[in-house]
Formats: structure tokens, C-alpha cells, sequence
């Protein structure tokens, strides 16, 4: 019987929660009907369930504790209050979600508010000469002084990220600009090139947490060169030349 | 004489009386394994508490989806915490997805030995199996279950064909699970 939702590969994916939604919804239902892919999926399950022991352990604030208990003490059914969104922590959205980037590019005045942002990595320091408010800031002051703005276009299904590089004016180094980038894969990181030709230079690699926006400063202008992009490259140092995949590229002016 | 701790399973049966201080022990039990995965998940404190505070306050709603023969608590609780952490990750509401599998549907048994096993696995036996995998196998697995990705976003940042993808991703679990049971023996093999 030739069932097409019978691919019993997917039962890697469903167990990992790494199918999209049409898909896991038409291979839930054949695991109605289906003992031995119900059989597999319940063995690989109890694999998955111990990943977590693999990460770091992470003490909760007592806060949150409280907040439960507190909450679940006069709580006995009632759906949960709607949660006001606040400003300081952006939430990575789906389809509804604004780009904030191009909030950022549209009036540097929104800027302020809009660009909070979180782009702390629990593992990393926050790099104080390069900190996340005072690259904000920069970019801020390269628009309001008339940056040159090259957009780069996102490679992939990573339709939600949106980038560009600033070329503020006077010869000085550029900026670059990204949103709603995902965590690079483990023991990755991006690295950004500017190419000469078809010479890529390096131009620094970072490592977003997946919320809000990454800034860059980069070692150089633009001057000179053609194209600038982003690719994935082994972590922490990145590469010489590029060697993983592209995610990001454009053309640069300036 | 003080009293045994009560197992996992009577504090959720506790729950599903509203035993308010069985949450409590359940949730000191579990926490540190759960906000470790959603922090490492999400990258940040404010969406790990979110999904942490979203569980165990849906699990004191409606405890009674959870059946004793089919997985540890432990095991339940980190699945819905991995759905929760998925859906922030992939910006949906998230939706009622305890039902699937687990209700009313006829499932075998863990197990002796994986039940034994999973038990007093720790952190670093799961490491260490998982840097017994064939990298590519270990590096599908991770770019899916903490970073979230769907299998056609690991295609494209692997740059191989889906069919790839998904056949790594099987196979690479049913490697980790033989690594985690038969530690070593499985590495004799290597």
C-alpha cells in the first residue's frame, strides 16, 4: 500500500519537532493508523526527552517560583491574563513581526525606542568596547549623517532576516546591520566579507542569540569593494575565506 | 520516621487534585533540567521564565493528560517544554499538542533497560554519546531539538538533500539511544 504520509524518515523529524506544521499534523494522523512508526516514535521519544540533560544546568530565579506557585494558588481553571508585550525584550515573531531593522533604516528616531535589544548570548560577555547600546548608537548617528545604505538579501528560508551595511561618510569604517537572524548552529558562528573582486576579506564574525538586532563594526570602509555577505562559518574565529553557507549578500556602494 | 518523598507520579496524581504543594515539590524537582533546556533554547531569561511559568501553570490545569505507562514525568515534562520553547522559537500561539500521541492511543512499553538507564543518566553520559555520533548525525540532531530548526532550514544550512536530513536525524537517534544503553559496548565498536 503505497501511503505517501508513510515516510517512516519523518519519524526523526516528528520526534525532534523539526517538521513544519502541515506536515506534522498529516503524520500525526498516520500514527493512528500506523503500530510501527507509533512503535519507533515512542522509542526515539524517550532519547529525545534526555537531551536536556546535555546542557549546562541553569538555576531559575527564585522569582519565577513564586510567580507560579502564587499564581496557581488562586487559580483553578480560569485561561491565563493576556501578557502586555513589553518593549525591552523583543520577541522573535512570525509573519506579523516588523522587521525591526527596518524600523531602524526608516526614522532614526524610532530607533531609540525600537532598538532594545537583547542581543545577549548567555554563554558570552557582553564586549564593552563594542557594546550593544554603543554600536546602536553609531548606527543612529551614521543615518542621521547620511549614510550610504546597501540592503542585503537574505539566502534561504531564512525569509525573516534582513540586513544592510552603512557607509557612514568621511572614509570611516562601516557598519552592518542585521534582524531576525537565528542562533547560528552550535560551535558556529556568522562571519561577515566584504569581496574585492572575487577576493573576500574578512570583516569580523557575531554570534546573535536570535532576538533583535546585530551590530557590527566593522575593520574597514567599503570603498573598493563590490559585494558584501554573510555565510556560517566553524566557531569561534570563523575562517580565512568563506567555506560554510551564504545567508546573507549584496551588493555595497560607497 | 519521616515519610518517603512521594515519586513523580503520585505528585502529579496530587495535582490533578489541586494539591498545590505537590507543584511546588514537583517543580523544584524538575526545574533546573527544564529552565537549563528553554534557556539554552531561547538565549534569553525573560522567554526561558515565560515557557517555564506557561508549563507548569498549564500542567496545574489540566494534569490528567499525563499517563504513567508511557514516560517518566521527567520525560513528559521536557517534551512539553520543547513544544513550548519550539513555538516561541518559531513565533506561533502555542496550541493544544499533549492530545497527539498521548491520548488514547495504544503504545508499548519502555523497556526494562531504557527505564533503568534513563533513570541515572547524567549530564555527562549524554555528552559524551552524543559526541560519539558520526558529527553530522550529532550536528542534525542539535541544530533541530536546542536551536529549533525545521528539517528544510538544516538542509539549506547543511547543504544537503531533506532526504539527508531526515535519514541522519533517525538514524543518529537510534545510534544515541544503543550509546546510552550499552555505553560500553557501543564504544568498544567505534
Amino acid at each position: 500500500m503505497n501511503d505517501q504520509s508513510h515516510d517512516s524518515d519523518l519519524v526523526g523529524p516528528y520526534v525532534l519537532d523539526a517538521l513544519d506544521p502541515e506536515e506534522r499534523e498529516a503524520f500525526d494522523v498516520h500514527l493512528q493508523t500506523c503500530a510501527s512508526c507509533r512503535a519507533e516514535v515512542a522509542e526515539l521519544s524517550q532519547v529525545v526527552n534526555v537531551l536536556p540533560l546535555a546542557c549546562e544546568g541553569i538555576e531559575p530565579p527564585s522569582s519565577l517560583r513564586e510567580r507560579i506557585l502564587e499564581r496557581s494558588s488562586v487559580d483553578w481553571g480560569s485561561p491565563p491574563a493576556p501578557r502586555l508585550q513589553t518593549i525591552d525584550s523583543p520577541r522573535r515573531g512570525g509573519a506579523q513581526r516588523r522587521p525591526l531593522l527596518w524600523s531602524l533604516l526608516a526614522a532614526a528616531a524610532i530607533l531609540v525606542a525600537a532598538v532594545t535589544v537583547w542581543n545577549i548570548n548567555l554563554h558570552q560577555e557582553i564586549d564593552q568596547k563594542n557594546g550593544t547600546v554603543a554600536l546602536q548608537q553609531q548606527v543612529i548617528t551614521a543615518l542621521a549623517h547620511g549614510a550610504v545604505v546597501s540592503r542585503l538579501a537574505a539566502l534561504g528560508p531564512r525569509s525573516a532576516a534582513s540586513a544592510a551595511v552603512l557607509q557612514p561618510s568621511r572614509g570611516q569604517k562601516a557598519l552592518f546591520v542585521a534582524s531576525g537572524l537565528p542562533r547560528p548552529p552550535s560551535e558556529k558562528v556568522y562571519q561577515l566579507w566584504l569581496i574585492r573582486g572575487t577576493k573576500p576579506v574578512s570583516a569580523g564574525t557575531f554570534s546573535p542569540s536570535g532576538y533583535g538586532t546585530s551590530v557590527v563594526r566593522m575593520p574597514m570602509a567599503t570603498a573598493g569593494y563590490t559585494v558584501a555577505a554573510v555565510t556560517v562559518e566553524p566557531g569561534p574565529h570563523g575562517s580565512r575565506a568563506p567555506t560554510g553557507p551564504k545567508v546573507l549578500a549584496g551588493r555595497v556602494a560607497g | 520516621m519521616a515519610s518517603d518523598p512521594a515519586t513523580d507520579v503520585e505528585l502529579v496524581l496530587a495535582i490533578q487534585r489541586k494539591d498545590v504543594q505537590a507543584l511546588e515539590k514537583l517543580y523544584d524537582r524538575h526545574r533546573v533540567l527544564a529552565y537549563s533546556l528553554a534557556a539554552r533554547m531561547l538565549g534569553n531569561p525573560a522567554d526561558a521564565e515565560d515557557v517555564l511559568q506557561e508549563v507548569f501553570l498549564s500542567l496545574w490545569r489540566s494534569a490528567s493528560t499525563y499517563h504513567s505507562e508511557r514516560s517518566s514525568v521527567r520525560s513528559w515534562l521536557m517534551s512539553i517544554v520543547h513544544h513550548r520553547a519550539i513555538d516561541k522559537i518559531r513565533g506561533r500561539q502555542s496550541r493544544p499538542r499533549l492530545a497527539t500521541l498521548e491520548e488514547g492511543m495504544e503504545v508499548p512499553d519502555s523497556s526494562d533497560v531504557w527505564k533503568q538507564v534513563s533513570d541515572t543518566l547524567s549530564g555527562e553520559d549524554v555528552r559524551s554519546a552524543l559526541d560519539h555520533l558520526p558529527k553530522e548525525q550529532r550536528e542534525t540532531i542539535e541544530l533541530a531539538y536546542f536551536q529549533g530548526y525545521t528539517q528544510s532550514q538544516i538542509a539549506q544550512l547543511m547543504e544537503v538533500p531533506l532526504g539527508t536530513v531526515k535519514g541522519r536525524m533517525r538514524i543518529g537517534l537510534h545510534r544515541l539511544r544503543s550509546l546510552l544503553e550499552n555505553p560500553q559496548t557501543e564504544l568498544a565498536l567505534d
